[in-house]
């Protein structure tokens, strides 16, 4: 695009059209954009460490197309990775990019990070309050657990990506799920029976789960479940947001 | 500290804040691979310094609850908070965006400031925010530096004396790093950071490190450069190191400070009366580099810095 098409954009002085007009031709220009680069893939490569190695020679195209299709950020680390990953699954879904490890590695750091950033205190303070207050509500995946699913052997797809060993081919493919539990200090990874998997994944997705009352009970008593509605302070904050009041205060 | 001198201060009055704040020694600024150094070694450290925005969530103007606080990150800060003093140093207020300012972020640093009681706190001279195509504000991706024209000094001025009406302990702005240079402008940096802290009775953050990567990016002296500089404003001041990108040496905080930092420091030291505080920054990224004997290497020179002249 040519640099009057650009500037014509703005209302700018004589003086901001010379001067952006004789740094944009500077050295320093070039590092700019690279601290711009360093800056955008910091969070997704700080909380998306596995998707990114998995990602391999990908990354760097995918990332710069996802900068071209997302450039209003705001550069919150939680926003950008969720946009990131929204990004990736578009790419998947319409074959844009194949890559056979990456939403089971994707989902599963998506999950951590979300465990890793919730308010514990708060949610143990809050099921205690409701412990027992409402036997017949609607069931919940309890707040502190997520459910991974995985199409490769997850331990080892796991254990490779720690060793920063790209998975292979070989591994073992069939329906698994890994359930994730940060009620404790530690976060607890473990594998899942699969049909308990797809019925707790059915009980997230909101879909038909087929629980008898009985198995619902024992699943409550184990603490993998919790009976809601739970909603706690600041969740889905996303539903009210308002028309912004950009004005500026100054004048 | 008197915080209704602060909350209607003049500039001569908070001036005089500057020479009566407490000078604390050398502290390091808290990045994520720090807090097993921090429980090792915390007998090196005066202070702690701390960026708020890394403690919170921001989930943008319009979220009903906009700041969500990260607890296993407060819980750490909270356990540094019963040992020594916390300073802050905010990332977020792009007080240099022309039309924009973002009130609401001003009171959630009052919010911190209220909880951990700093007796000063920082920002850069620069800007993040940009309106975007939608009308709704986005981040740049990096510092930009502002013109030192009388107009920007008249726009930065205002906003520092809302930060000081909002957040009761003093402020302290700190110079940028820069990679371009911007033409006609009607001021040199040195002339607009002394104009600036004179005309808001705010203080100096001088970051060192800044300094000579400016001086050796764009070809000056840089003890000419503090030579020109008001000491007398400079309440703390940044030591860090960098590397090259792309043509230029930048302020990457990759590792140990280099030699000519320790110099400015030391010139600088020297000659600030009312100097509080040294702190060391350095990336997380960068830990294994450094480890822990490294990082204990840069907070005993800081040391010797401040112990030589105080």
């Amino acid at each position: 695009m040519e640099p009057e098409v650009v500037l014509d954009r703005y209302h700018l002085t004589p003086r901001e059209r010379r001067r952006l007009q004789a740094v944009v031709g500077q050295r320093g220009m070039a590092t700019n954009c690279s601290l711009y680069r360093v800056n955008r893939i910091t969070p997704i490569y700080t909380l998306l460490p596995y998707t990114c190695f998995v990602l391999g020679d990908d990354l760097a195209r995918e990332a710069e197309l996802f900068w071209d299709s997302f450039a209003d950020t705001d550069l919150q680390f939680q926003k950008e990775v969720g946009c990131f990953a929204a990004f990736l699954h578009e790419r998947v879904r319409t074959k844009q990019l194949t890559n056979p490890f990456l939403m089971e590695v994707l989902g599963f750091e998506l999950a951590v990070n979300e465990l890793k950033y919730l308010p514990r205190r708060q949610i143990a303070e809050e099921l205690c309050r409701r412990e027992h207050s409402n036997p017949s509500g609607p069931l919940q995946l309890h707040p502190l657990i997520r459910i991974v699913p995985f199409r490769h052997e997850p331990a080892q797809m796991l254990h490779a990506l720690a060793q920063m060993v790209l998975p292979s081919f070989d591994f073992p493919t069939n329906d698994y799920f890994l359930l994730l539990d940060a009620a404790g200090e530690e976060l607890d990874v473990k594998r899942i029976d699969p049909s308990v998997g797809r019925v707790l994944q059915a009980i997230v997705s909101g879909a038909d789960h087929n629980l008898a009352p009985d198995d619902a009970d024992a699943l409550v008593q184990s603490g993998l479940l919790v009976r809601g509605p739970l909603r706690l302070a600041g969740e889905h904050a996303q539903d009210k947001v308002g028309i912004r009041d950009a004005r500026d205060r100054t004048h | 500290m008197d915080e209704p001198i602060i909350r209607h201060g003049s500039p001569t009055v908070l001036t005089d804040l500057l020479a009566r704040l407490p000078p604390l020694g050398v502290g390091i600024l808290y990045n994520d691979a720090l807090p097993d150094f921090l429980r090792s070694d915390l007998g090196l450290l005066d202070y702690v310094e701390v960026i708020p925005d890394m403690f919170q969530m921001d989930r943008g103007p319009t979220a009903p609850q906009r700041y969500l606080e990260l607890e296993s990150w407060v819980e750490i800060l909270n356990w540094l908070a019963e040992r020594r003093p916390i300073i802050g140093h905010n990332i977020g207020m792009s007080i240099g965006s022309a039309g924009r300012f973002d009130y609401d972020y001003i009171e959630q640093i009052g919010h911190w400031r209220q909880r951990y009681r700093w007796p000063w706190h920082s920002d850069h001279l620069s800007f993040i925010t940009v309106p975007g195509e939608q009308g709704n504000d986005h981040n740049a991706g990096l510092a930009v530096p502002v013109p030192y024209d009388e107009d920007v000094l008249e726009l930065i001025a205002a906003r520092i004396a809302h930060v000081q009406r909002t957040v009761p302990s003093a402020f302290l702005i700190e110079n940028n790093v820069y990679y371009i240079d911007i033409p006609e402008q009607e001021m040199t940096e040195a002339q607009f950071l002394n104009r600036l802290t004179a005309r808001t009775g705010c203080g100096l953050l001088l970051d060192v490190h800044n300094v000579y990567a400016n001086a050796r990016n764009h070809g000056f002296d840089p003890h000419h450069f503090v030579d020109e500089i008001d000491l007398s404003r400079v309440v703390e001041v940044h030591v860090a190191g960098g590397n090259d990108l792309a043509g230029m040496y930048t302020d990457s905080h990759a590792g140990p400070c280099p030699e000519p930092v320790w110099q400015l420091l030391d010139q600088v030291v020297a000659h600030a009366p009312n100097l509080c505080g040294i702190t060391f920054e350095f990336h997380d990224s960068y830990y294994p580099l450094l480890k822990e004997e490294g990082i204990r290497a840069q907070l005993r020179r800081a040391r010797a810095a401040w112990d030589r002249y105080r």
